[in-house]
């Protein structure tokens, strides 16, 4: 039976829907409804709100942004070359010398245009 | 083996998520939510690749590793394509103030 | 389930690192390029004098690239080494064949053309990222057109899109150029993404990313059938095609074109013209014919006709379609634009031609001649187009009137150039298309599938583009001069014009020159290298292909059997 052993699954999918559906389910119909507008407000770990929502962020945030995904993605190569170092000897290190020297450059280059620099 | 997930599904399951985002491309207008969308392209082709390489008849002689790398060397440029998409989006949004391709239309087609 | 795997500890050795040094230089060559620019010179220059320093420097090492490529070629250097056209060069990855080695050469040279065009003006600020990217969209182009194996080639296609993507957005304060850049990115990634689901079917379906070892296993039907049902295999050929479609701009996927070539700065839309289409030809030719050669025709487990019809289909469909909407254009840049499709539905004749030819070699030595003068052509003709925008600030056909006049010789090249492109002997364009329908047509007299529709339509599809190529002479010569002429030709439009101009002619007169080079670059173009003979772990499934041309499947119809089902596993 192939889905037996993704029962397992399916069950916990159930359990975890039920374990968060359950509670609204019950506060309906238990608890008593009387909204006022003090209650309505935002609840910011007990502090007064500051502004709305639906700031804009900085340009700058986002270039940190692709900074980071770009690097962070490059890591890929690096996991398998680490898992399997010792088999793989001098010549996969040299490469991947290579490889990590790249990404300096590209690292050099964003600091030289300053878009490290948060202004 | 035959206690696995069939092949078949895993390429029905992919199948679905490239034509979901092929949709997406298609009828989107934001282009954030088209590059979504090509991104959920590339990682159908990913599950696809990775589902070949596990479950598939691989060609006599062949690399162990092939759908691996195949699949890593996918993930680098879909990343890449998404850092360089951001980036003219971010170019075209200061032009524009405005994030709809269809008001990017300062050529005849 | 896979056990973990011993890799096999096959390093390149250094010969092998040594025939990619045309290569390997650019890619320094971009580095160094981009980190003189932000380290030393950016905020202590000039933008001009920046851009002047960058720009040699540019140009000094795509020359010297293009020397190291030229010195490959010299006879000797890649004849003693074993190494050419096995599966050994990196693990058969890349192959470094005679075609390799002349293509290449070609490649590098239209990037020193682009590069002498870009130092012409200063259009952007970033002369680092621009110089560094041209170079790297350089590697990227010459690793796809070696590629031998899918993921080389997907890795290699994306370095040179995405660098190309961010060249088209760099002119510095032009609207145009980031809205085109931004679409290009858009319909190139959807393109790559269809065509990588493609590329895994292929895989999928064989077991392989060898294009070698696809072709083979196609050929012997050892597809894993069954998986998905029997639509798969047509699906995925579909798909491949669309990508390929995509970046060589023929008609369901050609939308981008207009917009970016009028959008991007005149030399990238020059590079993109040249450069672009030439490598993605090369490696569609590749794909097609080495790994998908046994879907040309529908053997019965396509369910869908084989390429050659659905390339017939897209070659009629683009030259018509391009010559048509150029026909309606006052912008020059975007005739051009949709001329460029035009003549991509020329080389799909030619595509096609391979596929169905009795000779294929010689079909595939005529596509590379048509690529490389088309190129040249191109290359020639957006120098222009580059003067027009940069230093008449217009692309309107009319500011060319009465340049023959003012200016003889930049409007004499161009005339030569449009004269090549519209297919007027003696010159280049005229042999290139000569030799290309000729070889579909040579299909039809051995039995194979008729081609003569196709060559009917591109002869009247010439005599169509005839028209608005000759509107351009019209306004060069029978038109009084307008204020716009007054301008010179800056050194670097003057020498692309002649350059191309004297190739075209030349390559015209005696088209042997090149097509004898080319032609041989074509066997091994499409010569499967032959899988490992001892020592390397490579390929060793006993299935020893001799080092020809594969058979015909158009002439002799393989019988497919019907595979085992990947249920037996």
């Amino acid at each position: 039976m192939i889905l037996s052993r993704y029962l397992f699954i399916g069950m916990l999918l159930l359990f975890a829907i039920g374990f968060a559906v359950a509670p609204l389910v019950l506060i309906r119909i238990i608890a008593p409804r009387r909204p006022t507008p003090h209650k309505g407000q935002t609840v910011e770990c007990g502090l007064e709100t500051q502004g709305e929502t639906w700031i804009r962020f900085r340009l700058q945030y986002y270039i940190f942004a692709l900074l980071f995904v770009v690097f962070d993605v490059e890591t890929v190569f690096l996991y398998p070359w680490a898992a399997s170092y010792v088999s793989l000897g001098w010549y996969a290190f040299v490469e991947m010398m290579v490889f990590l020297a790249m990404l300096t450059v590209g690292l050099v280059y964003a600091w030289a245009i300053g878009a490290l620099k948060w202004q | 083996m035959s206690q696995d997930v069939p092949l078949n599904w895993y390429l029905i399951v992919a199948a679905c998520v490239f034509v979901i985002g092929l949709f997406g491309v298609m009828t989107r207008r934001n282009p954030i939510a088209v590059l979504m969308s090509i991104e959920l392209m590339l990682n159908a082709s990913n599950l696809n690749i990775l589902a070949f390489w596990r479950l598939g008849t691989p060609n006599p002689g062949e690399a162990p590793l092939t759908g691996v790398v195949f699949t890593a060397l996918v993930i680098a440029v879909a990343a890449a394509e998404v850092a360089v998409g951001i980036a003219l989006i971010l170019v075209c949004y200061r032009v524009w103030k405005s994030a709809d391709v269809d008001r990017y239309d300062s050529m005849l087609g | 389930m896979p056990t973990v795997p011993v890799i096999p500890s096959v390093w390149p050795s250094s010969s092998e690192w040594f025939f990619l040094s045309p290569v390997l230089l650019m890619a320094f060559w971009g580095v160094l390029v981009l980190m003189l620019d932000v380290l030393v010179l950016r905020n202590r220059t000039l933008l001009s004098t920046r851009a002047k320093w960058l720009g040699l420097t540019s140009l000094v090492g795509a020359l010297a690239a293009l020397g190291l490529a030229v010195g490959l070629l010299w006879p000797g250097v890649l004849a003693t080494d074993v190494l050419s056209a096995n599966e050994e060069f990196f693990n058969g990855t890349i192959a470094f064949d005679a075609a390799s080695a002349l293509l290449q050469v070609v490649g590098i040279g239209f990037l020193v053309l682009v590069i002498g065009l870009s130092m012409t003006w200063v259009f952007t600020n970033e002369q680092g990222e621009y110089y560094a990217l041209l170079f790297w969209s350089a590697v990227g182009m010459i690793l796809m057109i070696e590629a031998e194996e899918f993921m080389t080639l997907f890795v290699a296609l994306e370095t040179m899109t995405i660098s190309i993507y961010i060249l088209t957005g760099l002119e510095t304060g032009s609207k145009r150029s980031s809205e085109a850049a931004l679409k290009y990115l858009i319909y190139g990634s959807a393109a790559s993404a269809l065509f990588l689901f493609g590329l895994s079917w292929v895989y999928g379906l064989t077991g392989t990313t060898r294009l070698a070892a696809v072709g083979r296993a196609l050929v012997e039907s050892r597809t894993v059938e069954g998986i998905g049902g029997q639509w798969t295999s047509g699906l995925a050929l579909l798909l491949v095609l669309a990508g390929f479609g995509f970046k060589v701009a023929s008609v369901p996927f050609h939308q981008w074109t207009p917009d970016v070539y009028e959008g991007a700065p005149a030399p990238v839309t020059a590079w993109i013209a040249s450069g672009s289409k030439f490598a993605s030809f090369i490696a569609m030719i590749k794909v097609l014919m080495l790994a998908l050669g046994t879907w040309s025709v529908d053997t019965g487990h396509l369910q869908s006709p084989g390429w050659v019809v659905i390339l017939s289909i897209l070659a009629a469909v683009s030259m018509t379609y391009g010559n048509l909407a150029a026909l309606g254009q006052q912008n020059f840049k975007r005739m051009l634009a949709y001329s460029s499709i035009a003549h991509s539905g020329y080389l799909l004749v030619g595509v096609v031609a391979i596929g169905v030819s009795s000779q294929r070699t010689e079909a595939t030595g005529a596509v590379l001649y048509y690529l490389c003068t088309y190129g040249l052509a191109t290359l020639g003709t957006f120098a222009v187009a580059a003067w027009l925008a940069h230093d008449v600030g217009s692309d309107q056909i009319d500011d060319l009137n009465g340049l023959g006049f003012r200016r003889p010789v930049p409007a004499f090249c161009l005339a030569i150039l449009l004269l090549s492109l519209i297919g007027v002997p003696p010159l280049a364009g005229f042999f290139g298309k000569m030799l290309m329908f000729m070889e579909a047509l040579n299909a039809g007299g051995n039995g194979g599938i008729a081609l003569t529709w196709l060559v009917v339509v591109a002869l009247l599809n010439s005599v169509v583009s005839a028209f608005y190529y000759v509107r351009v002479l019209k306004a060069l010569y029978l038109r009084q001069p307008g204020p716009a002429i007054g301008k010179s030709f800056p050194s670097g439009v003057i020498w692309t014009l002649v350059i191309a101009a004297v190739a075209t002619v030349g390559f015209g007169l005696n088209p042997t020159a090149l097509l004898d080079p080319l032609g041989g670059a074509g066997i091994s173009l499409l010569t499967s290298p032959e899988p490992a003979s001892s020592g390397r772990p490579v390929d060793s499934n006993g299935i020893t292909q001799s080092a020809t041309v594969p058979e015909n499947p158009a002439q002799t119809q393989v019988p497919v059997a019907p595979a085992p089902s990947a249920s037996a596993r």
